[in-house]
């Protein structure tokens, strides 16, 4: 039965990101995105580890990819669809980028993650997700909250940099 | 069909929940915990729906009373309607209204407009449903008393980040009026579809950090204090409500935007965008939407509930004592279905009293006025609980 659910979780992940880049248009490509979130979502919960699969779930899905689909819209689709071939260019790109990490990491493909938590793992309770991240991983925390910080505040200088000059044109 | 589909999809849902949840059989597969977890799953789907169905009629009747008028009050249905007591009181309270109006949904033509995108055309109305339903699988409807004496919730699924994963997937039903608004092809649809994809980004964050402060007060008593059944279990003396009343108000605020209730519904504000993001839809996919719209009222209303009024607990300072028994799980149950009656009429009575929202001052309340609040009062919180 969990192997059912399991495969069906990979199924979603693996599909929806090779959907990403293969199918027509930037809507369905970022639904796409979305189902493999989903799919991403269902693996963590899958594994015990609730938190973090809603929180992911809060975040990307409901956040992130809402802004996505989003701006998607305002700019609409520019109707230059790559073709055919430049797709199945990127699919083998996929496979290979696959088997490369299949060979050089082979442990990865052999040891899954346990299928039930222990009972004292971080991951389990919240509770515990919280004390570990703000106690022995608190550098990388802060460490990642600058890099964020350092990309918003890039973000606010280029954005009103091209604003104030498209400002400074004369509009027709 | 729809309906099936997205039912089927919730079961698979709760199923992937029971499997994770349930401990491990040693003959195997538990079918029985399985199919415990499917009649589950089915009753938390039909109190929704029945909730849903109710307060449509509950929104025409209250309408006409605050606008002096009687309201449905003459359909009837054949054979039923010449029951003697009941059949004249079904059909002065429009209840007989409720199955017409459905009725009506089902039998309608089902058009399918040439421009549209078909399979997200399709797909967005059970996008709309769906998430509702399954987020209906967290909520604590009430309490039983277990074999060892403790307290147990009863709900569909209980874990412990319930809370998370009903603001996370009920957030998820936005996907269901952006894509109806894309896929149209139209110009009002697609309007309505930004408003309200823009609308739920606002509101979404200024929400999570009301309901945060009540996570941080209920974490000073329990392990798991995302869990909703945690949270009620911890309001019996003082509900969250009268110690956190800013949060409350932030929390009901964004409720009504998440919902898309007036007076925050400019995603298909009918004066000047004809019906908003589902313009194209008739028939059965525009009745999804449309029941989808109210089960989300009334998940919220739960969630409200069960995070500021109290869940079962009467009264502050009055439980229902685990010593009754059933009694005690019955009458929780009657509580929390009472609270989540009184939250809807109370979206209702606030629907026909405000005026709608301009865009503009949506998006000044939401960036200006509550996430601002919300982040003051949620430090408030946490400099107060950590002493």
């Amino acid at each position: 039965m969990e192997d059912i659910v399991y495969y069906a979780f990979c199924a979603m992940a693996l599909l929806g990101a090779l959907g990403v880049i293969v199918v027509r248009g930037y809507v369905n490509s970022a639904m796409c995105m979305l189902v493999s979130v989903l799919g991403v979502c269902g693996l963590l919960a899958l594994m015990g580890a609730y938190f973090l699969a809603f929180v992911t779930l809060s975040v990307y899905a409901g956040a992130v990819l809402v802004l996505f689909v989003f701006v998607v819209m305002l700019v609409g689709d520019s109707g230059d669809n790559s073709s055919f071939w430049k797709k199945i260019g990127l699919l083998a790109l996929w496979i290979l980028a696959g088997i490369f990490v299949a060979s050089i990491e082979p442990w990865l493909a052999k040891h899954g993650a346990p299928s039930a938590m222990p009972e004292n793992s971080p991951l389990a309770l919240a509770k515990n997700y919280g004390l570990e991240l703000f106690s022995q991983f608190m550098l990388p925390f802060q460490v990642a909250g600058f890099l964020l910080l350092a990309a918003i505040t890039g973000v606010s200088v280029i954005g009103k940099h091209k604003r104030a000059r498209s400002q400074g044109e004369p509009s027709n | 069909m729809c309906i099936f589909s997205t039912t089927v999809f919730d079961a698979c849902a709760l199923l992937c929940a029971a499997s994770v949840s349930a401990p491990e059989c040693s003959g195997g597969i538990d079918w029985f915990g399985i199919f415990m977890q499917v009649v589950w799953a089915f009753l938390s789907i039909i109190v929704v729906m029945s909730f849903a169905g109710l307060s449509v009629v509950a929104e025409r009747k209250v309408c006409a009373y605050i606008q002096g008028r009687y309201g449905p009050n003459r359909t009837a249905i054949p054979i039923v309607a010449a029951i003697p007591l009941v059949g004249n009181f079904l059909k002065k309270n429009g209840l007989m209204q409720l199955v017409a109006d459905g009725l009506k949904f089902l039998f309608k033509e089902d058009p399918l407009p040439s421009h549209v995108d078909k399979f997200w055309y399709m797909a967005a109305p059970v996008m709309a449903l769906a998430p509702v339903l399954i987020s209906a699988c967290v909520i604590p409807f009430g309490f039983y008393v277990g074999d060892g004496g403790e307290i147990m919730p009863i709900a569909a699924a209980n874990f412990d980040v319930s809370l998370i994963f009903a603001l996370a997937v009920g957030g998820l039903g936005v996907y269901g009026a952006v894509m109806a608004g894309w896929s149209s092809n139209s110009k009002f649809p697609y309007i309505g579809a930004m408003r309200a994809s823009s609308q739920v980004i606002s509101y979404e964050l200024a929400m999570g950090l009301s309901a945060m402060s009540v996570v941080i007060w209920t974490a000073r008593t329990s392990d798991s204090p995302l869990s909703l059944f945690e949270i009620a279990h911890a309001q019996v003396d003082w509900w969250y409500c009268l110690t956190q009343p800013l949060a409350a108000l932030i929390f009901l605020v964004c409720l009504f935007a998440e919902t898309n209730r007036l007076p925050f519904d400019v995603a298909e504000s009918e004066t000047d965008l004809v019906s908003g993001y589902h313009t194209e839809y008739g028939s059965f996919k525009f009745g999804l939407f449309f029941v989808g719209e109210y089960g989300h009222m009334v998940v919220g209303s739960a969630i409200f509930t069960t995070l500021f009024l109290g869940a079962w607990n009467p009264l502050p300072g009055i439980e229902w004592p685990a010593s009754w028994g059933w009694a005690a799980s019955a009458l929780s149950v009657v509580t929390v279905l009472l609270k989540i009656a009184a939250m809807m009429f109370f979206m209702i009575w606030v629907r026909w009293t405000l005026p709608r929202f301009r865009y503009d001052q949506v998006m000044r309340i939401g960036w200006k006025c509550l996430l601002p609040l919300a982040l003051l009062n949620f430090t408030a919180y946490l400099i107060f609980a950590s002493f």
